[in-house]
C-alpha cells in the first residue's frame, strides 16, 4: 500500500469512527428526461473534489447482493427505495461519506417525504429553450412546498441555449416565486465547486439507522 | 367566536397564555417558564430549541429575537440542567406575529440558523381570547392547487423567447 493509499485508509477509518454528525444532504431534481447522466456527473466531480458521495437514485437497478455499489468515477451509489432499512451496511455508509445526494424526479411519491429532509435542492434544468416551460412547472410544483431551503440552478449542455436557460430561470424564479437561486453553472465541474463553496449545515439526525 | 382585531392583544399576554398551556404552538413544546435571568421564554421541536418572540409585527420583535438567540447558545447549559429534553446541539429562533409583510417569508432563506416563522390569530373578546398559531407561509399541499399552477405571464416568461 502507498502511503497515499495508506493516508487515505487512515482518513476513512477515522472518520467512520469520529464521524457523529450526518453528512448534508442534496437533492438534485431531475427536470428533464435525460439528466440521469448529469446527475452522475456531479456526483463524479464531486468525489474529484475530494469529498465522499454516497448517491441514491429512485431508477437505481441492484445487480448484486451489495446494496452499494461503487462506480468507476469512485462514488458509491444506492437504490433509493432503501430509506425504510433499518441496516448497518448503509448506516456504515452514511457516516463514512461526506455528503449524500439523491437523485430525484418531481413524480416520485417519496419526494414529499424528502424534501423535508434535504440541505441544498439542486435543480437540473435541460439544455433546451423547448424544455424550459414544463422544467419550469414540475420545479414551482416542488419549490412552493419548500420555500425556505436554498436552491441552485445547473443547466446540462455547455452551449449558448444551456447558458440562455440557465439565466432565464435565474430571472423567473427571482421574479414569480422570490428565490434567490444559486448559479452551478452548465458544467459537473463548476456545479461541483460550488456543491463544496458552500457551508451546508448537518442535519440533526442520520438518514440511515443501524441495527446495532 | 368573532375575530379581534389584528394588534388588540399585546404580546405579554399571547406569552402568557403560551406559558400557562392556554394556547398552542403546532408542533413545539414549551417549557412553562421563563428561563433564565432574562426571562427568555424558550420551546422546542424534534431537532431545535428555540427562543421565543411574539410581536405585532415582525420586524419589531426580530433583533430582540436575535439577542435571545446570542443567549441561548451561551447559556445552552442553563436550558439543557433546566429541563434535559431540550439538550440538542441547534439553536434557533421562532417568531410570532399577528401580521406579516408582503414577501417576509423570502427572508427564510438568509437566516444561517433554524427560524420558524408562526401567525397567530386571536379570537373571541378580550377578556377571555382565544389563540389559533398557524406556520407561516401557510402549509400548500397536495398537486394541482391555484398555487402550484404557472400563471399566464410564467407561461409566456419560459415560453416566448
Amino acid at each position: 500500500m502507498s502511503s497515499e493509499n495508506g493516508g487515505k485508509g487512515v482518513q476513512l477509518i477515522g472518520s467512520y469512527f469520529l464521524s457523529v454528525i450526518p453528512p448534508p444532504r442534496i437533492g438534485l431534481l431531475r427536470l428533464g428526461p435525460s439528466l440521469h447522466r448529469a446527475g452522475m456527473a456531479i456526483a463524479a466531480s464531486l468525489e474529484r473534489e475530494g469529498k465522499r458521495i454516497l448517491l441514491f437514485s429512485s431508477d437505481y437497478q441492484r445487480d448484486g447482493a451489495e446494496v452499494i455499489a461503487v462506480r468507476p468515477e469512485g462514488f458509491r451509489e444506492g437504490p433509493l427505495a432503501e430509506w425504510k432499512t433499518c441496516s448497518e451496511q448503509l448506516s456504515r455508509e452514511e457516516r463514512a461519506s461526506d455528503l449524500l445526494l439523491f437523485l430525484l424526479h418531481p413524480d416520485i411519491p417519496s419526494l414529499p417525504r424528502l424534501l423535508p429532509l434535504l440541505n441544498l435542492l439542486v435543480l437540473l434544468l435541460p439544455g433546451e429553450r423547448g424544455e424550459a416551460i414544463g422544467a419550469y412547472r414540475s420545479a414551482k410544483r416542488v419549490l412552493i412546498q419548500r420555500r425556505d431551503l436554498p436552491v441552485g440552478l445547473f443547466a446540462a449542455g455547455e452551449g449558448e441555449a444551456a447558458v440562455a436557460v440557465l439565466d432565464r430561470f435565474r430571472l423567473g424564479l427571482c421574479v414569480f416565486l422570490r428565490l434567490r437561486p444559486l448559479n452551478f453553472g452548465t458544467t459537473a465541474p463548476t456545479c461541483a465547486k460550488g456543491i463544496v463553496g458552500l457551508k451546508l449545515d448537518s442535519p440533526a439526525e442520520p438518514y440511515f439507522h443501524g441495527t446495532a | 367566536m368573532e375575530l379581534l382585531k389584528a394588534g388588540s392583544l399585546s404580546p405579554i399576554l399571547v406569552l402568557d397564555l403560551l406559558l400557562r398551556g392556554e394556547a398552542a404552538i403546532p408542533g413545539v413544546h414549551l417549557i412553562g417558564e421563563r428561563v433564565g435571568s432574562r426571562g427568555v421564554v424558550v420551546g422546542f421541536d424534534a431537532d431545535t430549541v428555540y427562543t421565543i418572540r411574539v410581536g405585532a409585527t415582525p420586524s419589531e420583535v426580530l433583533l430582540a429575537a436575535l439577542q435571545d438567540l446570542a443567549w441561548l447558545k451561551e447559556e445552552e447549559s442553563l436550558v439543557r440542567a433546566i429541563f434535559p429534553q431540550t439538550a440538542r446541539p441547534l439553536t434557533g429562533v421562532i417568531l410570532a406575529a399577528d401580521l406579516f409583510p408582503s414577501g417576509f417569508s423570502s427572508l427564510l432563506q438568509v437566516f444561517s440558523f433554524p427560524c420558524r416563522f408562526f401567525r397567530w390569530i386571536a379570537l373571541g373578546d378580550l377578556a377571555c381570547p382565544a389563540l389559533v398559531f398557524e406556520p407561516y407561509p401557510p402549509p400548500i399541499s397536495g398537486s394541482g392547487t391555484a398555487v402550484e399552477r404557472t400563471t399566464e405571464e410564467e407561461e409566456r416568461f419560459f415560453s416566448s423567447w
